[in-house]
């Protein structure tokens, strides 16, 4: 099944509810939509193509075209993103979500996994369990209760909440990197030669092996975890 | 015997929790925990509008309620704000987060109950630290009178017990 969309909404917006079965959507180089049998696609009169299951078991797979903003709500199921896509949310209770290169990202997950390829810009990411993973992106908004999160590159901004988790950040930019915990531990790492401002409220230990400047500000606040910015 | 009779209530539900008390007050001890709730209560007091009211504490969370959406998001979003000067300020780990229903709701005493209520409850689950998440319905109603806040669409969300998907909605200042 395929449709080809038209309408006030650009770029095309790919939007998924489901609830067991997984979610597979990938970008690449096609002009219209298409659904692989098990799922049933609608367009709105606002130019949104609309998927679901055909049961809610049925996985999902879609192919639409590279750049398209993609929703997907789900309770268990896994999602996997494929390809490059434009502006995506992906919301699940339990499911793992994964995606590979994207403009940018909004991802919450009670217990699954987050794995992020290429985010050009924001990338908000919202755990409680689970293990969260991007390889690079523009900004960065992650929060965990007790899941671990590293990040392996972010040119920007960084905001990370840990309430006893880890969090791993390279930050390669100007930022500032906020971050707070409360028994977790942080590690900031920043280029080598990077000199920076750390302030810190709180009663947790800061610890860095940087000469102190003004190349970037860390600002820590920490109840009794331990942050580390280190050099790479 | 006669069906109960209850008030119902039209407005919105506001669920907030503050992330991570748990385990901040098993850090730092029960005298420190309530003196952290002390200070979101001062902060909630001064913020809310005549109109609204806290309906109950739920621990660390509260339940409020607004007779309007515009002045719900509002003023979580100068809640937000103030938790976060003062958790700046201070080193407390006021890292609250919000979610709001916009339907109705029964009075139970001085309790509110139902569908729209269970549905806000939902909504706050999914919210970060930070964060003030609404429902489509809150959305809509606040939409051209909060010029200052605007909406990003996170999508369908599927919730637990919820028999379908809510769509949600991140505030955030323009």
């Amino acid at each position: 099944m395929a449709l080809l969309p038209h309408g006030p909404v650009q770029p095309l917006q790919v939007r998924i509810a489901t609830t067991a079965g997984s979610v597979h959507v990938t970008g690449d180089d096609r002009a219209e939509v298409a659904v692989e049998p098990g799922a049933e696609m609608a367009l709105t009169k606002d130019g949104v193509v609309e998927i679901r299951p055909r049961r809610p078991s049925s996985a999902v797979t879609v192919h639409c075209p590279a750049g398209a903003d993609v929703v997907v709500g789900t309770a268990s199921g896994s999602v996997e993103l494929r390809g490059r896509l434009g502006s995506v949310s992906i919301t699940s209770a339990s499911g793992s979500i994964r995606v590979a290169a994207v403009a940018d990202a909004d991802l919450r997950t009670a217990s699954g996994a987050v794995e992020v390829g290429d985010c050009d810009q924001a990338c908000r990411v919202s755990t409680k369990s689970g293990r969260v993973t991007v390889d690079d992106t523009g900004s960065a908004d992650v929060s965990t209760v007790s899941g671990t999160v590293r990040i392996e590159r972010v040119t920007g901004e960084v905001v990370a909440y840990t309430v006893s988790g880890g969090v791993t950040i390279m930050a390669d930019g100007p930022g500032p990197v906020r971050a707070r915990t409360v028994s977790g531990g942080v590690t900031v790492r920043l280029p080598a030669g990077t000199k920076p401002t750390i302030q810190v409220s709180g009663r947790g230990r800061v610890k860095s092996a940087c000469e102190a400047g003004d190349d970037v500000v860390v600002d820590v606040t920490t109840v009794s975890g331990t942050v580390a910015v280190v050099p790479c | 015997m006669p069906a109960a009779t209850a008030t119902t209530v039209i407005g919105v539900i506001v669920f907030t929790d503050l992330v991570g008390f748990t385990e901040f007050t098993a850090v730092s001890g029960d005298d420190a925990a309530l003196a952290l709730l002390a200070v979101q209560e001062r902060l909630v007091s001064a913020a809310l509008p005549e109109d609204a009211r806290v309906v109950k504490e739920l621990g660390d969370g509260l339940l409020l309620y607004f007779p309007d959406s515009a002045g719900a998001v509002r003023t979580g979003m100068a809640l937000q704000e103030a938790f976060e000067a003062e958790s700046a300020s201070t080193g407390l780990p006021l890292w609250v987060r919000m979610g709001m229903h916009a339907g109705e709701a029964r009075e139970r005493g001085h309790d509110l109950v139902g569908h729209d209520v269970n549905v806000a409850a939902r909504i706050v689950d999914v919210a970060g630290p930070g964060e003030v998440l609404v429902s489509d319905a809150t959305r809509s109603a606040a939409e051209g009178l909060v010029p200052q806040i605007c909406f990003e669409e996170l999508g369908p969300v599927v919730m637990k017990g919820i028999p379908q998907p809510i769509r949600l909605w991140r505030a955030s200042c323009a």
